[in-house]
Parts: structure tokens; sequence; C-alpha cells
């Protein structure tokens, strides 16, 4: 899903446009990204600064006594999330050590609807069905024997601890006791047993993540999450799931409180192989690669047979494959470095996609082998097949809609939608007729700039169109093309980056060599990750909390790092209560 | 969300628009505990919204006559727009048995939409979210416009439960793929979307619903249930102490649904549920419409809801022979409908006119075989409640987002009417509210009539008296005019 606007372009396609070509024609780039090249400079300015602040979190607030102040306190509170699909069946698996369970429920609308009330109860059910998966152990007595008012307390104390992610409260355990006693009143022990597991796994406080916090000394609206808030917010963001025995100790004995015992477990998580289920499914997001405003997911994404023979489902799984082997391969064994993301030529390839990047590769589809990609064609994710793929038309590339990604998603630069009638038909290239009817043929870029070209399209397509056809000599799938495959004609890769890297580049090598060394670039992949974190769209983050986490990243270029100060940031650890709560 | 539509083969294409090899086994259902006779007939509502619109040379305020980009073709039209009864034009072919139940509305805008949109028609945020609430919105410039009231159907369906209760408010029926938004609305912000697995919908829907006296296993299942909303109900209501009063909506609309679901428990629905009901979401359109359609019968027949909605994406139908290179080009839905703006006879693919005509059709077709399908079910002369089919106690609404997709126009929207709710609307007929509509041949479009007041009207043939529904971007208050019998 394309995000909205995250540096004042929000107001509409002739004012956002307006400015961004006018900031273009007199070369002022700060409006590009709003704060972003002035802020660049701050970060580097503060580099060394920060190179020893990692001790003490690098923050106004501090994390170890100070709390923040000022401007810096005034952190607004996410609004009440839910468990989103995903957590949702993590936390069963996980909670029952049932790694094949598959919920119903896939409700992602910010107010749950009936739909998807419904699907919790018809997965609690499910879980019931499926008690000869579980390998964890569940209820603490033999529920088939008589009424045992011990057990039924043991069960909600002990597992009710772990599905609602703190000691119950006397709350809690009421809510529990109504449907157990109904139910045992009812039907006998065995189901009463059931029907309170059953609803322990609907109620408010294992759906939702209620985060009341504790007050903080001097600060009447501010408020600090406590030990066991902060152990599930940093499980859900690394993982997806909910803190594990070694996590949840730690909130007890009271660890999380400094920055030192929050790091401890941090590093431990990032570790973890969950953390690499989560970065790829961020990775995913960011690409787009599940889907977007105008195209399919890349396993559902259709090309012309008769132009790429070998595009099929084996070929999309792989393409799949091969970007999360990437990222796994830099986050985990190159440092989590931003740069080599952008940069590597490393591929891990099968037979299909090894011809695809026109380099030796493994004799059939079923063996992968790292291989190195050829320097002047390829340069980290954005040169490779599943990010080309999903851009691109049926039949050709599509350099408006890479153009558009590498301005919104990899710089936060956001451009207003396009007017409702605009012609949004593919552009591939080939045979055509001119104005006089006469036969032409014409390239995309040709036709790009032909269907582009009239003032008001311009506003934007001065931007977008330099920045997308630096990727002109990727094919649909990815491939390399020095002719395009459609119009036969030579392909013409000079193009124009914006922002902080502004300037003439000869495709997308260069592009994303340039995009790797841009301040603005990681402030922006630093700010994706911060919603993603702190559940708010990038104009609502606490400007403190961005500050520091992006100065944190730029200085770094860790991804590691960057996780580790979202986790240690004020953001992260307190809210403030002036909007209501 | 978006999922490639797979289809099952052309076959099973062309049974389902003609509706005759949906082959329902309709006696075999009995009537619920909504009516039992003696007492007045109830009255049902259908919604049945098509994402992306139709074939139709609709601008905002007039008609391309075809010599531009633009192709100049209305097939939504009836074949005769000058005949006050109703002849039915290329797409609704498929209802002809059901002509004279049919009522055709021409020049009802969507003026919500129009008169908040950011370039003064349509765009695919406000459309959607006016579509059917008729609304005032916020951010209506933005990606996630926000109604500021419910839809329609809703309304119905609240009003409706109150005097003829039912285990389910309303029933949301949605064939998947390629769409902008759910345009249906709960209330402010709540959109809500529809179940796309007719299995699903069929273990939802029918669930406590059994022939006879429940079985064992469906007592337990209700007392286990019972049992569950006896503590939930509770702790939501005592979760509301522990969020804001921001978040107050949220745990409100749980502690709502709960509510629905405690309903349904107490009111378990005697009646023979449907049979064959075995495909999921990931089946191809073909193959999920008319499961759709068979579910809104049986429950509108069982008592199950008073209310259905099936909401068809915009989706291209795969199974459809269509050439290169257009079969490439057209991708998605969306696509397809905005070829409108390129085959005309100066446009880019004029070339691929004919192709692209015949492509929409087809499509278009297809969707409306999905209401023949469903007029088909309710109009079963062996099952009448009171003198009347559960078709002639109905109003039916089919309608869109746009008339025309390509252009985005929310002016002269699709509003097609069947079922006469119960002797209230006189059907048969075609109405032409442009005020240009005397002469035959203008292409010129104005129009003082509004989704608002078709949905007004709509609320009064289900025996409310509202004087108005939606926001204030009305010519007027009140029902459309000359509707009624």
């Amino acid at each position: 899903m394309r995000r909205g606007n995250h540096y004042g372009y929000a107001s509409g396609y002739a004012s956002g446009c307006a400015l961004l070509a006018a900031a273009l024609g007199t070369g002022c780039y700060s409006g590009l990204g709003g704060d972003g090249s002035d802020d660049g400079a701050a970060a580097a300015d503060g580099g060394s600064d920060g190179a020893s602040g990692a001790s003490d979190g690098g923050s106004d607030g501090g994390s170890d006594g100070g709390v923040p102040e000022g401007e810096c306190a005034a952190i607004p509170a996410a609004g009440l999330r839910r468990l989103t699909p995903m957590q949702y069946r993590n936390t069963i698996r996980d909670l029952f050590g049932d790694p094949e369970f598959e919920p119903s429920y896939a409700d992602l609308a910010p107010i749950t609807t009936e739909l998807g009330v419904r699907a919790l109860r018809s997965d609690a059910e499910q879980v019931l069905a499926r008690r000869g998966d579980w390998t964890t152990p569940v209820f603490p007595c033999d529920t088939s024997g008589a009424a045992d008012a011990a057990c039924v307390e043991a069960f909600i104390t002990d597992f009710g601890r772990r599905a609602l992610r703190h000691p119950v409260t006397d709350a809690e355990r009421a809510g529990l006791r109504a449907t157990y006693d109904a139910a045992l009143a009812e039907l006998g022990f065995a189901d009463a047993m059931d029907a309170t597991l059953a609803a322990m796994l609907q109620s408010p406080s294992f759906v939702y993540h209620f985060e009341a916090g504790a007050p903080v000394d001097g600060s009447p609206n501010l408020r600090r999450l406590d030990d066991h808030e902060l152990a599930a917010r940093l499980s859900y963001l690394l993982w997806d799931s909910l803190p594990d025995a070694t996590l949840f100790a730690a909130a007890d004995a009271g660890e999380l409180g400094t920055e030192a015992g929050l790091r401890t477990q941090v590093e431990r998580m990032l570790a973890d192989a969950r953390t690499d289920t989560k970065l790829q499914h961020f990775v995913s997001q960011w690409l787009q690669l599940d889907g977007g405003l105008l195209h399919f997911p890349l396993e559902e994404t259709t090309k012309d047979a008769e132009l790429f023979p070998q595009f099929g489902p084996a070929l999309q799984a792989a393409m799949r494959t091969e970007i999360e082997a990437l990222v796994r391969r830099v986050f985990f064994e190159q440092d989590g470095d931003f740069a080599a993301l952008m940069q590597s030529r490393d591929a891990y390839v099968n037979r299909t996609l090894a011809e695809i990047y026109g380099v030796p590769g493994p004799a059939d589809d079923d063996t992968w082998a790292w291989v190195e990609l050829p320097a002047d064609q390829r340069a980290g994710l954005l040169t490779r097949s599943a990010f080309l793929t999903v851009y691109g038309t049926s039949r050709a590339q599509s350099p408006i809609r890479r153009g558009v990604f590498v301005l919104e998603e990899v710089m936060c630069i956001a451009l207003s939608d396009p007017p409702p009638n605009v012609n949004n038909t593919p552009v591939d290239g080939g045979e055509t007729v001119d104005e006089d009817g006469n036969p032409i043929v014409r390239t995309v870029r040709e036709e790009t700039e032909l269907r582009t070209g009239g003032d008001s399209c311009q506003n934007c397509h001065a931007v977008i169109n330099p920045v997308g056809f630096a990727f002109e000599h990727y094919d649909a799938q990815g491939g390399w093309q020095d002719d395009e495959l459609v119009s036969g004609l030579p392909v013409d890769a000079s193009g124009q980056l914006f922002g902080d890297v502004e300037g003439a580049v000869q495709g997308a090598v260069q592009a994303s060599e340039r995009l790797a060394t841009s301040v603005q670039v990681r402030e922006c992949f630093a700010d994706r990750w911060s919603e993603l974190a702190l559940g708010v769209e990038g104009d609502a983050l606490d400007p403190c909390t961005q500050r520091d986490v992006r100065d944190r990243f730029v200085e770094t270029g860790d991804m590691r790092e960057l996780l580790v100060a979202l986790v240690t940031s004020d953001g992260f650890r307190y809210f403030s209560t002036e909007e209501g709560q | 969300m978006r999922k490639q539509l797979r289809h099952s083969g052309r076959r099973a294409f062309l049974r389902g628009i003609g509706g005759t090899a949906l082959g329902l086994p309709l006696l075999e259902f009995t009537h619920g505990h909504l009516w039992a006779g003696g007492s007045a007939a109830p009255l049902r509502f259908v919604t049945m919204f098509e994402h992306g619109g139709t074939i139709s040379n609709q601008s905002h305020s007039s008609r391309y006559d075809g010599t531009g980009f633009e192709q100049g073709e209305d097939w939504w039209r009836p074949a005769d727009p000058t005949s006050t009864d109703l002849v039915l034009g290329p797409i609704h072919q498929p209802l002809a048995a059901f002509r004279s139940k049919l009522l055709l509305l021409e020049g009802v805008d969507n003026k919500a939409a129009m008169a908040q949109a950011q370039y003064g028609s349509g765009g695919h945020g406000i459309s959607n979210a006016t579509a059917l609430t008729a609304a005032t919105t916020t951010d209506a410039y933005g990606e996630n416009p926000t109604p500021q009231g419910p839809s329609i159907d809703q309304v119905i369906a609240e009003r409706l439960a109150a005097r003829q209760p039912v285990p389910f408010p309303l029933m949301h029926l949605v064939v998947e793929g390629h769409q902008y938004g759910s345009p249906f609305y709960r209330g402010m912000g709540e959109r809500v979307g529809g179940e796309g697995s007719p299995s699903a919908a069929f273990a939802t829907f029918f669930a406590g619903v059994s022939g006879g006296e429940p079985s064992a296993a469906q007592l337990r299942q209700i007392a286990m249930r019972t049992s569950m909303l006896d503590g939930l109900l509770g702790s939501y209501e005592q979760a509301k102490g522990r969020v804001s009063a921001k978040d107050l909506q949220i745990i409100e609309a749980h502690l709502d649904h709960l509510r629905a679901l405690e309903y349904e428990l107490q009111h378990p629905v005697v009646c023979t549920p449907p049979t064959g009901i075995d495909a999921d979401g990931n089946q191809p359109g073909d193959v999920v419409g008319p499961l759709h359609v068979k579910l809104i019968i049986a429950a509108l027949r069982c008592g199950v809801t008073n209310v259905a909605n099936l909401e068809i994406a915009d989706i291209i139908t795969p199974w459809t022979p269509i050439g290169d290179p257009m079969e490439s080009a057209f991708g998605i839905g969306h696509s397809l409908g905005h070829f409108a703006r390129d085959v005309g006879e100066a446009g880019p693919f004029a070339v691929q006119r004919e192709t692209w005509l015949a492509e929409m059709l087809e499509n278009r077709q297809w969707r409306i075989g999905l209401m023949a399908q469903l007029l088909e079910g309710l109009d079963d002369p062996g099952f009448l409640e009171g003198d009347r089919t559960l078709l002639d106690n109905a109003a039916v609404l089919w309608t869109s987002e746009f008339r025309e997709p390509a252009n985005h126009v929310s002016s002269n929207v699709q509003v097609l009417l069947a079922g006469s709710a119960g002797g209230y609307f006189a059907t048969g007929r075609f109405i032409d509210y442009n005020l240009h509509a005397s002469d035959p041949a203008t292409l010129e479009y104005e129009s003082n009539e509004s989704t608002h007041n078709l949905f007004t009207s709509l609320l009064q043939a289900m025996g409310e008296s509202d004087a108005h529904f939606g926001s204030g971007d009305a010519a007027h208050e009140g029902p459309l005019p000359d509707l009624t019998a």
C-alpha cells in the first residue's frame, strides 16, 4: 500500500507538484525532503557525538536516568492497536507450540469488524480442535477428571500470564472465571476449561495491545511503559509474536528499565531467526512485493508469455527466494550494512534466475548458489528481478512506476495523486501511429515522454520520469536489455536523481550507488521502520525520536543499530497522555 | 486483498451468464422464523455494487460522441431511451425475464462526490467513500477519504432488524479482485469489507440454522459460545475504562459485534440450509459469484437476514477470449475500464475499439448475470410471502461508484432497481432525470437528482419516514420524483 504524504505535499496534485517543480526550478531542494538536507548536514555534524552517544542513548531524554523534557516530552500516544493477523497467527503458534496453525482472522481494519470478531471466535475453536498438535503444556491438570477449582486458577494464572503478556489482573481473572462458571454449570469441567481457554484468546488483553504505562515523576503528562508492556512491544516489533521466556524473565526482573538491559535483549533477539521473518516482512512491504495500488503481488503478477516464456510460478518463487536471501545475508552476515543492501552484487540464484541475470549458474532450478552479478549491470535491491518485475507492465519496464517508487518510498518525497482522468493504460512502446496516422515505432521512454508531456503532467513527471529512466535497461522481469524487447530500439538509461543526491545518472547502478550514500535515503528508511514500530504515520512521529533514530542510522548505516536505536528511543518507551488518556 | 483471479473455463462462465445452469434447489428452503404468515410480509433490501463503472459515454456535463479519444457508446442505457416502458439495453439483456420488475433510472448523480472531489467529479477515494453514504467526508482529497456517516445498507439493516428481528442484521459478500476500497461503512470511519469465501460465509451465516431440532453438537456449541460471551461481554465492558476517549469507539465497536453474536445464539433459525456451498474465496469469480448469490437467496428465504450486499470487485473476466495486445494490457479490470478513453475514433487504440467493446460487454453482462440469478431465486412463485414473491417484497439496488470508468465520472451513476418493495415502486419503467432528456439526440446532461434522494426513496420504500439522507450536497431534499406506484 502506498503511504501518504510525509513531507508536506498532502494538499493535492496541483499545489504539491507545483511546489516540487518550483523547488526544482530554483534549485531549492530543501522542499523535497522537508527538513531533509538541512538535517542531513546536522546529522553529519553530530556524527562524532553520536558515536560515543551510543552508550547513553543519544537522546535528549537519556535512557538511564533522564526522562524526556521540553518538546521531547510531547510524545504522541499511538492509538489502541490490536494484534495484526500475522501477530495473531504467530502468538497462537508460539503459545501452543503448533507451527502449522493457520487462522482465518485477517482483519486489518482500524476498527475491528464483525467479521473479525467472528473469526477470533472460530479461530479459538480451531485451536481447541487442534489440541492433538499442541506441543507445549496448556492445562495444568487432566481436564477429563472431576471439576478442579485449583486447576482453573492455576491455568488462569500461569497460562494467562503468557497469553496476556503480563501477570493476570483481578479484572481479567473475573472475566475468565465468568466464562468458566457458566460453562461448568451447563456442560462440565472439560468443556469449562476449553471455554475458558477460548475466551482468553478472544479477551481484550489478548487481542489488543493495552499500554497503560506508569507515571513519571515530575512529568504529569508523561507515562513510561512498564516492563511487561515494553517487553511485549519489543517482541511484537522484532518477532511479531509474544515475548519468550527469557524476555519475560527480564521484564519480571525489571531489567528493561535501563538501556543496557534493553540492549542486551534487543541484541539477543536480533540474532534469532524470528527477526528474519519480520525483516523480510518489512522489506517486502517496503518494496510492495505483496501488492500495491496498481500492481498485484509478485506471486500473482502475469507477464506476456511470448516475450517471457520463463515467467511462471517457479520463477516468481525464485525471485522471492533471491531477494530474501540477499536481505538475510546483508542483515545477519554483513553487519546490517544498508549500503550493501543498495549496492550488493551477490545473488542467490538457480538456473533460470542466473539466465535472467546473464551469469553462469547452477545446472537446474532446484540447485541454488551464490554468484556475483556483472558490476556494470547490477547494484543492490533495486536492480533485482523481484522489484523490477512488480514495477513493470506485462510486456515492458515501467519507468513511471519505478520512478514513483524511488521518490516516494526510497527518498520519502511524496507525490500527489494524478488527476482521475489521467491516461494510465500501460506504456509498452513498440508500433503505433504518429499524429498524422503514419506507422511509427517508439521506445517506452519516448512514449512516456509523449504521454506525460503536457504542462500539468510535467508538474510531477519532470521529476518522476528522469528517476525511472535510469532503470530502462531492465525489462519487465528484470532481465538486462540493450535493445527493448517490444520496440527493438536501443535503450537510453540516462536519468537524474533529486534531493541530496541531485544530479545526472547513467543507469540504475550509478543511481543505486548514489542513493546508498544519501542521508535523505537513510532518514527515509529509518522513518519507515519507525512508523512500523510506533504504529503511526510519518507525519505523526515524535520529532525527537525521529531525529534520534535517523541520526543513529545515518551515522552507522547499520540496520541492526537502527532497530536498537528505535527500541531505546523515548518514543518507544514513553508516551504522552495529553490527547485524552 | 488483490487476488489474481483464476478461472474455471469459459463454459462455466457462460453457464453463469444465463443463470439457468445454477439449478437452485430452492424449494428445499422452508420459511425461517421471519414470516409465519398472517402478518404483513417482511421487506428485504439487497445492494449489488459493481466496482469500476460500466460502458458509458457519460462525461461530467455532457456525453462523448465517439469522435475523439473516448469511445461514444453507452450500453447501460435502454435500447430506446425515449420510452418510459423499459426497453433493455445491451448490458441488461440477461435480465430479460424480469423486465417488468425493473426500474432503471438515468440522471441520478453522486453529488456528494461531485461536490467534494478535488477535480469536481470523482476519484477512487471520494467516489467509493460517498457512493453509498452520500456523506460529507474528511480528507476528501487524500487516499482515504472518510465519510462521516454510514452507508444506506447499514441504516436499512438496522431499521429493518428492529421491526423484523433476525440473527444477522445484514450479510455482506464480495467477489474479490482489484478494487479501491469497500464503499460500505458501518458508521463514521468504520469501513466494512465483505466475506469473500462462500464456504466461510456459509459456516458463519448458517452455523445456527438447523432443519429441525438442533443436534446435540449444536446445543453444545451454543452453550460453549454463550459461556464465552458471558465472560467476554464483561471483560470488554471493563476494558472501556482502560482506553482514552479517542479509543473508546474501538472497544465499543467490538462490544457491538459481540452482542450481535449473542443475539444469534439466542435466536436460532429453523430452516433447511443450502447445500453445495463448497468453494473458498480463492476460487474464480465465476464460481464464487453464483455461490454468493445462492447464499443470499437462502439467507433471505430462511430469515437469517433482511439485508444483503454483494460487492463485485473490478475484476477482469480472464476466462473470456481477448486478443493480443489488449490481453496483456488489460491486466486488471481497472485497466480495462480505462481503455474507454483510448479506443475512440481519434484514440491511440482506435483499432481495438470493437475488441474492447466486446470484452467489456461480456464482463459487464457477466456481472449483471449475477443479478439475474438473484432475481430468479427471489421471484420464485413457489415461495410466496402473502401474495407476493420475495422479489416483490424486496428492493434490489444495483449501482457503482462510477458511470464512466476511464474519467471516473460520478455523475449519472448506474441505478437499477428491482422488486417493488411490497408494491411501493412502480416497476417495468425507465425514468430519465436528465433535464435535457426531451431532446432524444442531446449530448447535454444536467440533473437535479442525487443519490441522496435515491437513498431517501429507499428508506421510504422500507417503511421509514426519513425526509433526507446524507450530506447537504443534493439539489433538493426528499425522495426521487415519480418512483412510486
